[in-house]
């Protein structure tokens, strides 16, 4: 008897470790006629999610052997999810990434560095609209990501409802946006916003100021720079190969010049940004971004700020339509701060976003084929026609569909290496921006003043940093932050 | 007969519970920081200005949750024992548990919805004539915590209730017989026959209660996120975002091994309490 259940279990057993090693032998893309499978992670699936799939069945059709598997992973919990995975070593050969993710996972070495394939002299680099690499470098100063959009940050607004109160144009200068709300009816809000943390309307209004008023002190802060390297801002070339690294940024912080409680022009931006106060409705601290959004549509609120897919999608089914336009946000002026003598502020300084490839995946050589061909001007192209999208590409000399209003769009201005990433809010890590988010949101309430927004932020970016410090010791000169700080 | 559990308890509840304690020693960021740091993750757990404030407001939130999770489902089951008629009696025991086959997050979804500026709760406040209390309840820092506590608003557990109720009809007819030949009142039936016959459930319920409270963040996680300006932060909430936000694997065992700590009390506590009730 009970060798018979002995004989049973261990018949199970075999059964059951037989199954398995048969499962696992098909799962593997080492054995013969097995298809290689390249896992990508998308959190952006409303606009890219179709456009994707579709590049995804080309590619695979003109690759025998390789399937593309899109992960669609919401975006809310994006970062989270992304980050367990990666730590767990069950994340996706290609991750999306926005700027603020990219600079968490290179620190820790979980990004693959695409330094050879994509320095702008190579023939991959060269396909990106100039300056886009330099623009997605990570603080290290390494190339982790292959740029795919420039998040285009706009002011969708009624004509007829700034008419109304006399305004027969978009307003160009924050003055002049201030003017037009204060004579916009006051009920509902002229100015609705979401102050949650996933929401960046507001933010970009915040760094796109930061970037202009920490303008002048490039080449200050670029110290450790190529040695014929001279900076220009009206020469988009100028920064080409340059980029703020993490010793760089904590010298320019301990001496002041990007510190928050000591630098005039940080000082200066955020004090035109608290302007809006008055204007933003009640409960922004707890609607959500969508609703905003829906308000927008609905004809409640007079403009909406977002980005170009957002707003594309918003007034293209909005009744009144033909009566929506958009303006750039609007920029600061010498007139509000004399310091700005380097331009004023760029309207495509919104974030970057591309696809970085991890680096463990075992399949990173097919990884890079597919992303090459993902960012061929044609394939990007078709891609724009599958659905309407907000966002230029950061590959030059795609074709936009007619109706885009990608077409009314300008470009970036000024030359600028950004202090923040690239385009992130004006935060140096994730835990950084978190608490950003509460301060921004007390600021912004009316609950803490303009001294202590600047001194809370000031504790965060120091904290930041150092612990970026401790991140890439290995890229860090410590003679050069010693020998800069008299140490 | 036991292995297979206690083999199932040693991979999945003590080893990770010893890793985390382990790892709280350490500066862990899940790639390439590894390195001992000793006390350092305590020290500065210590030291955080966030944590006293998320203690406090868990402190509030289990309160509550222990007074509905107890209380309320008590009163309940209370009032359906005492229904005369039998088949109103099961036509609520049915009833009280409808709102556990709303999935808990949809529920929260739709609190946030009540308690939106334009939501149920204002309105109804409104057409209560107490405008004075209509707020922005999941907005202002000053009243969130009881925003977050009117969530689920009747608050009744249909499992802690049918709990309850299956207490209370252990009691023998003969027993109520006694009492009203006795002359007791509902009042002293209630207080010294009813409630000492789910007094275990009462202690059980209650520390669960605790526990759970404690480990429990969704509620905020949906709801505010640990705002505004963090003012709604609690403990579980601050280990969730330095491990999978930060990526401070090691700070955030720290926090969890002072949860553990936290837990354990209150469960040593409840079990003395219920030790007491045994000999009473």
């Amino acid at each position: 008897m009970h060798s018979t259940g002995m004989r049973r279990r261990v018949g199970a057993v075999a059964t059951v470790s037989a199954v398995a090693a048969m499962s696992l032998a098909a799962c593997s893309p080492s054995g013969e006629g097995a298809e290689t499978v390249v896992r990508i992670a998308n959190p952006i699936t409303d606009f890219w999610g179709d456009p994707l799939q579709e590049a995804a069945a080309v590619y695979e059709e003109q690759n025998d052997g390789i399937r593309i598997e899109i992960d669609s992973v919401p975006y809310d919990s994006y970062e989270e999810v992304l980050q367990t995975q990666l730590v767990g070593e069950t994340a996706a050969d290609i991750l999306f990434l926005e700027p603020p993710a990219v600079a968490n996972f290179s620190g820790r070495d979980f990004l693959l560095a695409l330094d050879d394939e994509l320095s702008p002299t190579t023939e991959w680099g060269e396909t990106f609209v100039s300056g886009m690499l330099d623009a997605t470098r990570s603080p290290d100063g390494r190339q982790y990501v292959v740029p795919w959009s420039s998040v285009a940050v706009l002011i969708a607004y009624r004509q007829s409802e700034f008419s109304a109160v006399g305004s027969n144009e978009a307003p160009v200068t924050f003055s002049e946006w201030i003017d037009v709300m204060n004579r916009l009816e006051s009920e509902p809000a002229p100015l609705n916003v979401s102050l949650r943390g996933d929401d960046a309307s507001l933010f970009w209004i915040l760094t796109n100021k930061l970037e202009a008023t920490l303008r002048p002190l490039t080449e200050d802060i670029n110290l450790l720079h190529a040695d014929d390297w001279a900076y220009d801002p009206d020469d988009l070339a100028s920064t080409l190969g340059e980029t703020y690294t993490t010793d760089e940024l904590y010298v320019a912080f301990e001496t002041g010049l990007i510190d928050p409680a000591q630098s005039p022009g940080y000082r200066a931006a955020v004090e035109q940004v608290v302007q809006l106060s008055p204007f933003i409705n009640e409960d922004s601290a707890t609607v959500q971004p969508a609703d905003v959004a829906q308000r927008f549509g609905a004809g409640e609120i007079p403009q909406l700020i977002g980005v170009g897919g957002t707003i594309a999608e918003v007034g293209a089914e909005a009744a009144d339509s033909e009566d929506i336009a958009t303006f750039n946000l609007p920029t600061i002026t010498q007139d509000d701060f004399p310091g700005l003598a380097a331009g004023g502020e760029n309207p495509l300084a919104g974030p970057r976003n591309g696809f970085a490839v991890n680096a463990a995946s075992e399949v990173q050589a097919e990884a890079l084929d597919f992303l090459r061909f993902l960012t061929q001007p044609d394939t990007v192209s078709d891609m724009y026609r599958v659905q309407v999208q907000g966002d230029p590409s950061a590959v030059d000399g795609v074709a936009y569909p007619d109706d885009s209003v990608l077409q009314e769009t300008d470009g970036q201005e000024f030359a600028q290496i950004s202090p923040y990433g690239f385009g992130a809010p004006p935060t140096f890590d994730t835990q950084d921006t978190d608490e950003f988010h509460a301060q921004w949101q007390s600021l912004l309430t009316g609950n803490s003043s303009v001294d202590e927004f600047l001194e809370d932020r000031s504790a965060s970016n120091r904290a930041a940093l150092e612990r970026n410090l401790v991140l890439e010791e290995d890229s860090i000169d410590q003679s050069f932050i010693d020998e800069q700080l008299g140490q | 007969m036991l292995t297979p559990a206690l083999a199932f308890v040693a991979v999945f509840i003590a080893y990770p519970l010893l890793r985390g304690f382990y790892k709280s020693f350490f500066d862990y960021n899940g790639g390439n920081v590894d390195r001992f740091v000793g006390m350092k993750n305590y020290i500065e757990l210590f030291n955080d200005p966030a944590v006293l404030p998320s203690f406090v407001n868990v402190f509030w939130l289990t309160v509550a949750l222990m007074l509905n999770q107890v209380g309320v489902a008590f009163i309940a089951a209370w009032l359906i024992h005492h229904l005369r008629s039998a088949r109103l009696q099961y036509a609520f025991r049915i009833v009280v548990m409808v709102p556990a086959v709303v999935p808990t997050i949809v529920g929260f979804l739709i609190w946030s919805q009540f308690l939106s500026v334009d939501g149920a709760v204002n309105r109804i406040l409104g057409a209560l004539g107490a405008e004075w209390l209509i707020g922005n309840w999941l907005g202002d820092p000053d009243r969130v915590i009881i925003g977050l506590i009117l969530v689920g608003l009747p608050w009744l557990n249909g499992i802690n209730c049918l709990l309850f109720l299956a207490g209370l009809e252990n009691i023998p007819g003969e027993r109520y017989e006694a009492a009203r030949l006795d002359r007791a009142s509902r009042w002293q039936i209630l207080r010294y026959m009813e409630i000492p016959a789910v007094l275990p459930q009462m202690i059980v319920l209650g520390v669960l209660a605790v526990v759970l409270s404690l480990q429990s963040y969704e509620n905020v996680y949906v709801l505010t996120g640990g705002g505004p300006f963090d003012s709604s932060n609690v403990p579980g909430l601050l280990l969730f975002k330095n491990a999978f936000t930060y990526g401070r694997f090691g700070y955030a065992n720290a926090i969890g091994v002072l949860l553990v700590v936290v837990i354990a009390v209150i469960l040593l506590a409840g079990r003395m309490l219920g030790r007491g009730g045994e000999d009473r």
